[in-house]
């Protein structure tokens, strides 16, 4: 009995095994692509193969969830913003460059001298509901986004309809990133008759926009079901027969659903789609962008004097101490391009003459010693539970300059509390902001006192705010990007208000039939869905 | 037995009222402002304002529960802000599911576990016995989540043969169902066939080893009628208790399951809207697992009455 036990003990334990390699990805011979150079080009396929292979129903899965459809004031993370895209168009788009370019408006213009934003919009466009995308329906649009209290274009003071199809933005004081401001963050357009008929929350779960795809259903935690406008204003577009959005709270189940070909394209990225993607042979779509990014880093507390991050020389140590390049090199795969100020690489406000702070851990100690921290400190690190890997790797680093950092993981409520406006931190964040090439409204939202972001823990010093105001005000493109430049160096070499890791462009994973996606591909908040199309 | 239900009833509402108020408590208590959790946390004062109004934080927090009391007396468990739509429309669509998947489950696990645990016992110390006590004790030690992804990477990845993800009723798709529904249940039900067997295993050994049997096996009955109608009944009390147990676990225990195969259910639901702070949400799911396993134990209780006549007269 005794052998046979061991007998049934040993054909069971082989068993597991074989089911564990079985399953495991280490089998796998598929080629591993490389993706040191990042960036996988879209196909560029003629509109003639898409023509021939109309039809079918694209599966996006995501590991995000959305709160907010049909709302613009409502529409929180990037993930929402590109999720709604096939209903929702916007009133400008940012082509290859990272330009603003009319889209759901003819032209815009705008006029320094009478602090006016003037918008054409495009004949015979109609709402999925069937009532016209006029002049009056975006005045209204504009009016609620304001409305629900978001502050990106509090510059505009009053909106004149000139005829059905022209709109004058009269603004309070000259902002040279209004066009920016309203056409793209505020001008999702949606309508306004389904809005009044059905009230806010019904618009938030029930989309009724202009786009490609009109809005079929969303089964909450499950997934949004989109399905072709055939009166589409574009001749010709959508190439698909609808889309579906899928919501999977596990990468495990997307990886294996990807495998199993039940989805076609992969929205969310992390490093465990990265190595199971490179095992299948198939490498991320994306480009480095100059704009529409995802900066990371860390922000240590600078304006509280109990604090030895009030010392300039504490924080221009700790960015010595960290190795910013080399973390970045780390998640190069995921789309990571190093930056050494809070501008992506490449931008027009990019500014080269930052000299940064590079890896230099002798410098660290001395500016530690100088600042009266010969033996370093004790400091506590926060950051989302879901990320911290990168906070231990930045522990690590700081450890070898005699700075023992405590890392306290935090749920996505209280970091939202901690950085939004009312919070304040105690130590070091873990900072992702927005990376745009026209930075100045963005540095307004953390360093000065109207912003609304990481503000409550961060210096805002006047000379900044100066240079702020001077940028967005600026009445000529080569005077906004001068003062840019300039802010983008004050605010790291002069301040070192945070240490900048790097600039992350979005990133997805399609199938190999699956072609001209472009999810995120312009600016992170974006897509083209009217464009993709599905090989038979 | 009236008297015996009534009271049961009774000590099930003090029970429900108890949960509800520190479910009410906690929901507050837990870390996060949860207006920063339902807009995140770009947003402006004015913003904050409008949705801390609207979300009636600006009332004392006792006044809150009162309403909140109120409101589901009237069957209102309040509005979800993460969803923006009444709580009790999501627990429509969700607790069916979850029910579902663990009905199955209970039903499944039950009724395996029993014949397995029969066998073993009437096959004591046999291959049979080992091979099932064997069994019973891997899948009392497997992780479900280890189980459910193991099955999904095999079944679904690799062989293609089942769906990786989703959920359809019989009633929409039927061959759909039940190909989306195998991985799930086979994963919830692994660990409560264990314990089950092994409940069943040593309640029967303990049954069959009493004066009763011995006398009815004297009388010249065949083991197969000494099992069932003498044994079995007696040896189920251990197992009523364990079933009736195991609701708590569909209600809010599959949350794992859930989330692995992308289930819109109540265990996925509660899990969420812990991570996202939505008190109402929150709320309402703790106390509908506190309704259900309530349920279930007063079932529980009326069966051991059904099972064991001395509990009734007692």
């Amino acid at each position: 009995m005794r052998t046979f036990r061991k007998g049934i003990s040993l054909v069971v334990i082989a068993f597991l095994l074989f089911l564990t390699f079985a399953c495991s990805d280490s089998g796998s011979s598929a080629k591993t692509p490389d993706t040191t150079d990042a960036a996988a080009l879209p196909s560029s396929t003629t509109t003639a193969t898409a023509e021939a292979n109309r039809g079918g129903v694209l599966r996006v899965a995501f590991n995000a969830t959305a709160n907010c459809l049909g709302y613009p004031g409502g529409l929180a993370t990037f993930h929402e913003y590109q999720m709604v895209e096939p209903v929702v168009e916007s009133l400008g788009r940012y082509d290859e460059s990272g330009a603003l370019i009319p889209y759901l408006a003819e032209s815009f213009e705008t006029d320094a001298d009478a602090l006016t934003l003037t918008i054409h919009l495009r004949k015979d466009v109609t709402f999925h509901d069937g009532t016209a995308c006029d002049a009056e329906a975006v005045k209204w649009n504009l009016e609620e986004f304001k409305a629900s209290g978001r502050s990106e274009i509090n510059a505009v003071a009053d909106i004149l309809v000139k005829d059905p199809l022209t709109l004058v933005l009269q603004l309070s004081k000259w902002n040279n990133s209004i066009a920016d401001a309203v056409l793209f963050t505020a001008g999702r357009i949606v309508s306004p008759t389904y809005f009044k008929a059905n009230g806010k929350d019904a618009a938030i779960a029930n989309p009724v926009g202009t786009g490609p795809f009109k809005f079929v259903e969303w089964e909450r935690d499950v997934k949004i079901v989109y399905e072709k406008f055939d009166d589409f204003r574009i001749e010709g577009q959508p190439y698909l027969d609808g889309i579906e959005v899928i919501f999977m709270p596990d990468i495990t189940t997307i990886i294996s659903a990807m495998r199993a070909g039940e989805i076609d394209v992969i929205g969310t990225v992390n490093g465990t789609v990265v190595s199971a993607m490179e095992v299948d042979g198939l490498a991320p779509i994306s480009r480095p962008l100059t704009s529409g990014t995802v900066m990371f880093g860390v922000m240590p507390t600078s304006n509280d004097p109990s604090l030895p991050f009030y010392d300039l020389k504490v924080r221009q140590a700790i960015s010595h101490a960290i190795d910013a390049k080399a973390i970045a090199e780390m998640y190069k795969s995921q789309g990571w391009a190093y930056s050494n100020q809070w501008t992506p690489p490449g931008s027009w406000s990019y500014n080269d003459e930052t000299v940064g702070y590079p890896y230099d851990v002798q410098k660290a100690k001395k500016l530690l010693a100088e600042a009266g921290y010969p033996d370093g400190f004790s400091c506590k690190g926060y950051v989302n539970s879901g990320d911290v890997k990168l906070m231990e790797i930045t522990q690590a680093y700081l450890a070898e300059v005699g700075i023992d950092m405590e890392i306290i993981p935090l749920e996505s409520a209280k970091e939202n509390e901690m950085t939004g406006i009312n919070g304040t931190w105690d130590g070091i964040l873990r900072w992702a902001g927005r990376g745009e090439a026209d930075i100045a409204p963005v540095y307004a939202r953390t360093l000065t006192d109207a912003g609304v972001r990481c503000v409550g823990g961060v210096l805002h010093p006047k000379d900044v705010k100066e240079l702020i105001d001077a940028a967005i005000g600026a009445k000529t493109f080569e005077e906004k990007v001068k003062i840019s430049k300039e802010l983008s160096k004050k605010v790291i070499d002069d301040y070192c208000l945070l240490v900048p890791y790097a600039s992350v462009s979005s990133q997805f994973y399609a199938a190999e039939k699956v072609h001209e996606t472009h999810l995120g591909y312009y600016h992170i908040s974006s897509w083209t869905p009217e464009l993709a199309w599905i090989e038979k | 037995m009236a008297y015996f239900i009534a009271k049961r009833l009774m000590q099930s509402v003090v029970v429900i009222f108890i949960v509800s108020l520190f479910t009410f408590l906690l929901a507050y208590l837990m870390p996060g402002d949860p207006v920063y959790a339902m807009l995140g946390g770009d947003i402006t004062q004015e913003q904050y304002d409008m949705a801390y109004k609207e979300m009636n934080l600006d009332k004392p927090i006792y006044l809150r529960y009162v309403n909140w009391c109120a409101d589901l007396i009237k069957g209102d468990f309040g509005k979800s802000y993460k969803y923006r739509m009444p709580v009790i429309d999501l627990i429509k669509t969700r607790l069916p599911v979850t029910m579902y998947l663990g009905g199955l489950s209970i039903i499944i696990s039950t009724a395996v576990g029993i014949l397995f645990g029969i066998l073993a016992a009437t096959k004591r110390g046999k291959i049979l016995d080992t091979v099932i006590t064997f069994l019973a004790n891997l899948g009392a030690v497997m992780p479900l989540f280890w189980l459910a992804v193991l099955g999904m990477s095999l079944f679904a990845m690799h062989l293609k043969w089942l769906p990786s993800y989703g959920f359809t009723f019989p009633t929409e798709d039927f061959v759909k169902s039940v190909r989306q529904t195998i991985l799930p249940v086979i994963a919830l039900s692994v660990g409560a066939i264990a314990s089950t067997t092994r409940q069943m295993r040593s309640s029967m050994l303990e049954v069959i080893q009493q004066d009763y049997i011995r006398t009815a096996r004297a009388k010249g009955l065949k083991e197969s009628r000494v099992i069932s109608k003498h044994a079995l009944k007696n040896a189920l009390i251990p197992i009523v208790t364990l079933t009736g147990m195991s609701f708590r676990n569909v209600v809010s225990g599959s949350a794992s399951i859930e989330i692995i195969f992308s289930i819109a259910g109540t265990g996925q639901l509660l899990v969420t809207s812990v991570l996202s702070k939505d008190v109402a949400t929150t709320q309402a799911c703790i106390l509908i697992v506190a309704i259900v396993v309530s349920i279930a134990n007063l079932i529980v209780d009326i069966s051991y009455g059904y099972l064991d006549p001395r509990i009734r007269i007692q």
